[in-house]
């Protein structure tokens, strides 16, 4: 595996075409789900990280600090992050109103907010790795240090940067301009 | 700053064109020369405010404090008859048409902004050398997390809203 902000970044410009294709006014279907999806678990960590302590005590694994456990929080939260993310993709989708905006800004439009919805998905895939000291090392997908680079990209990453009554002030925003179109 | 006034002041005529700037431009010519003389009235006009506003004592003079210096209502007199001119320009002159009127104004922005600063800069930096002092972590505190957090939220959401506003809204079904 190469360099984890070169797999990051690969992976957001993923998104970003996926933007392209499926225009702003879906993809922004997306970012409400998402932004209500990270208020959630940015608000309610401490209680979250209870819950998954008292799922670590029921499956015995030992200690309760141990990359192993490490491992079965970070799937935890992965699996909500895709499942969550898979939901607001597939099928029948929370889609905007409306025409798609046309000419150069309409694709610029699309491609950003695809580029952001890549962000708040693999930007909190990372951040809960991070979280949990990158317990995929036990499969030797990762090895310490992170480079000057990645150093700094952890810290703009979307749970550390914004608060979580950020993430409810764009869920917020995202759902009165739905309900009032 | 004057250069950094010219290019503002270019930029402004871009936007606005060569018939609107020339307007402008009458504006601060005519403002750099009423203003040494409309000053002189500046303390007896705020004088005369004052008093028709109850803020002064019947019979009593205005504190000298309370009235405009001599530079000072150089700036208001200038400052009045620049807005003046900004206003009339706006209201009686047509938006700019073609790449030649914005170019022109563009020129004519940037004098517009060499005779204000010209004006402007002998009566606000009169010492022979001004030193502006910035708090080093004052400066840096501006860039906190938060601030950053707060400014990409901002950024989204603007971006969103100008977006859904411009996605015309679907047609309704006639009945």
């Amino acid at each position: 595996m190469g360099p984890i902000e070169v797999l990051w970044g690969s992976l957001i410009v993923m998104f970003g075409l996926i933007g392209l294709v499926r225009g702003f006014l879906r993809e922004v279907g997306v970012t409400t789900v998402l932004a209500f999806l990270l208020f959630l678990l940015t608000f309610f960590a401490k209680q979250i990280t209870q819950a998954l302590d008292i799922l670590i005590a029921l499956v015995r694994i030992s200690p309760p600090d141990s990359v192993q456990a490490n491992l079965v929080r970070y799937g935890v939260y992965s699996a909500v992050i895709i499942l969550v993310t898979f939901i607001s993709y597939q099928g029948e989708t929370l889609t905007f109103e409306g025409r798609p905006v046309p000419g150069p800004f309409g694709i610029a439009l699309n491609l950003i907010i695809g580029l952001w919805n890549g962000y708040l998905v693999i930007g909190s895939l990372w951040y809960y790795m991070h979280k949990l000291d990158y317990p995929i090392a036990l499969f030797g997908l990762f090895q310490q240090p992170l480079s000057p680079v990645a150093t700094v990209m952890v810290t703009l990453l979307p749970e550390a940067l914004i608060p979580p009554y950020g993430f409810l002030a764009l869920a917020a925003f995202l759902i009165f301009m739905r309900v009032i179109r | 700053m004057l250069n950094i006034l010219i290019a503002v002041c270019a930029v402004l005529g871009l936007r606005r064109g060569v018939a609107r700037e020339l307007v402008v431009l009458i504006g601060v010519i005519l403002g750099s020369l009423v203003a040494p003389t409309g000053a002189r009235y500046v303390p007896t006009v705020v004088a005369l405010g004052q008093k028709a506003l109850g803020l002064t004592k019947a019979g009593a003079a205005p504190s000298a404090a309370a009235l405009p210096s001599g530079k000072t209502s150089d700036l208001i007199v200038f400052g009045l008859i620049f807005l003046a001119s900004i206003v009339i320009a706006r209201t009686l002159v047509k938006p700019p048409k073609g790449i030649a009127s914005r170019f022109l104004g563009t020129i004519v922005g940037g004098v517009n902004g060499y005779l204000i600063g010209r004006f402007v800069f002998p009566r606000i930096f009169v010492e022979p050398e001004t030193v502006f002092v910035v708090s080093g972590l004052k400066a840096q505190s501006h860039f906190s997390p938060g601030n950053t957090a707060a400014a990409v939220i901002v950024f989204i959401i603007v971006l969103i809203g100008l977006g859904i506003r411009q996605s015309s809204p679907p047609k309704k079904k006639q009945a």
